[in-house]
């Protein structure tokens, strides 16, 4: 080397600041490695150990160090969390504070660790090691931060696919209200299929409504009604006034003819006796009060023409074959009576207008009107002749979880440009993300809005492998023939019945096996004249008015075909078997919830005349596993013994007094 | 011996630069609004209830309530079928510790001594649910809780 | 270059300069060769539950197909011996009362999993064991252990 003396001092001495500079940067390298943020936590945790723990514990489960991770070869996954969250499997740890926390409630022990790593569930960056990266808040460009809070429940939901899960209540919520609102009347989403949004057919719609309705309702159903199904499209007053012609032009079918009848002579006290008695009210609303299975019926008076509304109830299948609604016994006095009562005391704010709107009879005006019915997509709730093979007309959710969304598409809001964000300001203002957005407005309350984002975001792009997946069973299509399927479809039992996971879900109990759980006799009575079984239970069977024959048909087809055979011992009435039964009945408290001898609770049946209603063998096998037959339910499971069973079966089929039981 | 304390002060330089730059990276988010998370935010706020004990409601008025009232004071609608009628919770609370509590709802008042008429839930429930239940009668006994 | 005392700013500096590059080089191959042993890799756990101490029976050995180890439940406590063999890797069979027998090339090892004969170079590997919070028991197979190692549980 020369002699340092002859270059000048200036480079001398900028090479020895930078010479320290590099020394300092590898410094910085070494430090960052060993002052890393989880080695600081593990020493933090090693710290708490030794106080939480005692010794013994501690020598039996030595200290582990370094990064820990967890593998999930099957979903190509690796969750590091645990280097930092030690204590998460250690019910020791349950009160130390975060990262060491134990995991709270028994989560652990139906998703083990080992099997579902962290971020399956909860989300977040699964191999990145200190807090930041680890997404625990939002992270630029790591798609998936952790959950939180309730929202952590759409990742529930991407294994678990049946619409029920118990676990997850929101989830749950949120996949009810997408199916309740009809999302898959105009989108693809996986689990949902458009099938299950049922709305009146309209091909003769042009009978039955008022013009002056039509036009209230276009504009905005909630105006009709506040709680109306149908979205508001916000529809400009030309599509107003062209779809409320093509439907006023819409007259396939002709209502049944009612001009023999003399309105004169109606009685619409009757007709509201005949109301209550029918039990109208398990289906349809009236100022508030009943069920959600057909249209409200608290303002129908200014909605529908008198003429139709006979017709219908004589015949609903007549111009719509899919009704839910039932075809009732009545004679055409009681029709014009309950007419009577609906067109004269159930009145709405909008005045039926007298003067007759003709519009409809322009053929540009219709033409324009079934443009627009086609733009907006009408047909996907309504199913219409002619166009059953157009495209559902809203984007496909298929793996709409993943979608990406861009701050810019936040328009300037101030809101944090996520994903569930974005779906949630859609959902609430479908034109405030994007403007001249065809979807339209749905009067979601901000809670049910939120849980339908949650209910989305479960819906993922990536495969999963068959093995993560739950599914519920599909149900299969049921469509009974002869004598029993014209009955089944006449009183439309599968509005409200199961059999075999198909058909509504108002009544609780599927009829897969009614014939092995209930006495042929009585069910010949019960269809003839149904009760409450349950006294406090709104939803009650309505009366059909169903002849002694008719009732005797499906009678006679559900003791032998919807019979379980595992339910159908022998049975001998024994009067010590039914003393111990009683004994225990009284023993237990069954009480509490059941009335017998006029004497008991509201919560489940009256038993006074379990005798003459329920068979033996099904009383033994339900009080054994009640779960098991029927998941949800509110009867306890008393951990009987089989003979324990037997005797409260014996003691239960004593009882056919029938006293305080079904007067209701 | 100039150029090669130039070449290396230039290469130094580099590192240096280069090694700020990544320790300077650092997002900032204004306080915007989550709306959706702020839904439920809030109406934890307005029930003042942890999600556990929010569960624990959800399962009162499923279990409890049509004989122990909505609120706990022993007046739901079956209540009056019964002999003796349920207690106030508020007051009868008190008086046992919440393992007792936890005793009568998995084994039914029976387990405790009690009349049968309250039926043991211990076979339908899962433990943690026992404990929601447990935190809900907690809060039900003594408002602070919350 | 000669270090002398006092010696001129420019000497100083050189080697102040020089000093700390030659120091960072060495920290910058240091950190290479640390590079080259990982904090961890894509690979399956060497620390997995193998089961509650009540779910292996006493006194026979349980064979964990999926881990390739027999774990043994003896009066005196726990022990886990790999059964790849040492030669080329087949899972070794259970003889009881005499050991450990590989059916590709007749190794044979004791009931300490010691080589008894044939092509078998070392004894069976043992693994030390703990006991996870939740009461189960882990195989720690980075741990080797020698073959008096028994874990009371």
């Amino acid at each position: 080397m020369r002699n340092p003396q002859t270059s000048p001092l200036r480079l001398h001495q900028a090479f020895a600041v930078l010479g320290v500079a590099f020394l300092a940067i590898f410094a910085w390298v070494f430090f960052k490695e060993y002052l890393a943020e989880w080695r600081t936590i593990q020493a933090q945790f090693r710290r708490l150990e030794r106080r939480v723990k005692d010794p013994h514990a501690l020598s039996l489960a030595p200290p582990v160090g370094g990064i820990q991770q967890i593998w999930l070869t099957d979903l190509d996954r690796v969750d590091r969390c645990t280097t930092c969250h030690l204590g998460v499997d250690d019910p020791s740890f349950a009160s130390a504070p975060q990262p060491f926390t134990a995991h709270p409630g028994a989560w652990l022990r139906t998703h083990s660790p080992d099997r579902f790593g962290c971020t399956v569930c909860h989300g977040g960056q699964g191999e990145a090691t200190t807090h930041a990266d680890a997404a625990h808040h939002r992270v630029p460009y790591w798609p998936e931060p952790i959950r939180a809070g309730e929202l952590i429940e759409a990742n529930c939901g991407t294994c678990h696919r049946q619409r029920v899960v118990p676990q997850a209540f929101w989830l749950t919520s949120g996949r009810e209200q997408i199916a309740r609102a009809g999302c898959a009347a105009c989108h693809d989403i996986p689990g949902f299929s458009g099938a299950e949004v049922r709305a009146p057919r309209l091909e003769s719609v042009g009978y039955k409504l008022q013009p002056a309705w039509v036009n209230v309702w276009l504009a905005n159903p909630s105006d009709y009604l506040s709680q109306a199904r149908m979205p508001n499209f916000r529809l400009t007053p030309d599509e107003i006034a062209g779809l409320s012609a093509f439907l006023l032009a819409q007259r396939a079918v002709a209502p049944l003819d009612s001009s023999a009848i003399d309105w004169g002579q109606a009685n619409p006290q009757r007709g509201r006796t005949l109301f209550g008695e029918a039990r109208c009210v398990t289906c349809h609303m009236v100022d508030g009060r009943g069920g959600t299975l057909g249209p409200d019926l608290s303002a129908v008076a200014s909605k529908v023409r008198r003429e139709w509304l006979f017709s219908f109830l004589k015949d609903p299948m007549r111009d719509q074959p899919d009704a839910v609604m039932l075809r009732y016994r009545f004679t055409d006095e009681e029709i014009r009576d309950l007419v009577a009562y609906l067109t004269t005391e159930l009145l709405g704010s909008t005045e039926p207008s007298a003067t007759p709107d003709l519009r409809y009879q322009s053929p540009t005006l219709v033409e324009q009107g079934r443009e627009a019915f086609v733009r907006h997509g009408c047909y996907g709730c309504h199913r219409f002749a002619g166009m059953e093979n157009l495209p559902k007309i809203g984007p496909s959710l298929v793996g709409v979880g993943d979608k990406p969304v861009e701050p810019a598409e936040f328009k300037g809001k101030t809101v944090v440009p996520t994903l569930p964000n974005w779906l949630f300001l859609k959902l609430r203002e479908p034109d405030a993300l994007l403007a001249a957005s065809r979807m339209p407005t749905y009067a979601f309350t901000e809670m049910e809005a939120a849980v339908v984002v949650i209910g989305l975001l479960s819906i993922r792009k990536t495969e999963l492998p068959a093995s993560r997946v739950t599914t519920a069973p599909q149900p299969e299509p049921y469509q009974p023939q002869g004598a029993f399927g014209a009955l089944v479809s006449r009183y439309r039992c599968l509005s409200c019945h199961r059999v075999g996971g198909s058909g509504g879900t108002l009544s609780t109990v599927p009829l897969d096996r009614i014939g092995s759980q209930l006495q042929r006799t009585y069910l010949i009575d019960y269809l003839q004249n149904p009760g409450a079984v349950r006294v406090g239970i709104e939803e009650r069977m309505p009366k059909f008015g169903m002849t002694a024959e008719e009732a005797r048909t499906l009678a006679d087809y559900m003791s032998t075909v919807f019979v379980d055979d595992s339910l159908d011992g022998p049975f001998k009435p024994d009067p010590e078997a039914t003393r111990r039964g009683e004994r225990l009945f009284e023993a237990l408290g069954c009480r509490s919830c059941h009335i017998v001898g006029g004497r008991g609770g509201y919560v489940g049946p009256d038993l006074g005349d379990s005798g003459r209603r329920l068979k033996p063998g099904w009383i033994e096998a339900w009080l054994t596993d009640p779960e098991g037959w029927k998941p949800g339910t509110l009867q306890p499971n008393y951990g009987l013994r089989a003979e324990e069973a037997r005797d409260l079966a014996a003691y239960l089929m004593s009882l056919t007094s029938g006293v305080g039981g079904r007067t209701r | 011996m100039t150029r090669f304390l130039r070449t290396l002060s230039a290469l130094l330089i580099v590192a240096v630069v280069a090694a700020s730059g990544a320790a300077c990276r650092k997002e900032s988010e204004a306080l915007y609004a989550d709306p959706l998370i702020n839904v439920f935010t809030e109406r934890a706020r307005d029930e003042g209830l942890t999600r556990e004990q929010t569960d624990g409601k959800r399962l009162f008025a499923r279990y409890c309530a049509t004989c122990h009232g909505d609120a706990g004071q022993g007046d739901g609608q079956n209540a009056y079928n019964l002999d003796p009628e349920p207690p106030d919770f508020s007051e009868s609370l008190k008086l046992h510790q919440p393992s007792y509590w936890r005793r009568i709802i998995e084994g039914g008042s029976a387990a405790v001594g009690r009349s049968p008429q309250c039926p043991p839930w211990g076979r339908m429930l899962a433990s943690s649910d026992l404990d929601a239940l447990v935190g809900y009668l907690q809060v039900l006994t003594n408002p602070s809780a919350r | 270059m000669r270090l002398t005392w006092p010696m001129t700013r420019r000497r100083f500096l050189f080697t102040t300069g020089t000093g700390a590059v030659v120091a960072g080089v060495l920290g910058f191959l240091g950190a290479t060769v640390r590079y080259l042993f990982p904090n961890v890799l894509y690979e399956p756990a060497s620390r997995f539950p193998a089961g509650h101490p009540g779910d292996f029976p006493a006194g026979e050995p349980s064979f964990l197909p999926d881990r390739r180890l027999f774990v043994f439940n003896s009066s005196a406590g726990f022990y886990a011996i790999s059964s790849v063999c040492t030669h080329l890797g087949c899972n070794v069979r259970f003889v009881a009362g005499e050991g450990f027998a590989c059916p590709c090339h007749g190794s044979r090892f004791d009931l300490n999993g010691q080589v008894v004969s044939g092509p078998a170079p070392r004894p069976l590997a043992w693994f030390g064991l703990s006991l996870s919070p939740r009461g189960e028991l882990v195989v720690d197979e980075r741990r080797t252990v020698d073959p008096d190692y028994r874990f009371k549980v």
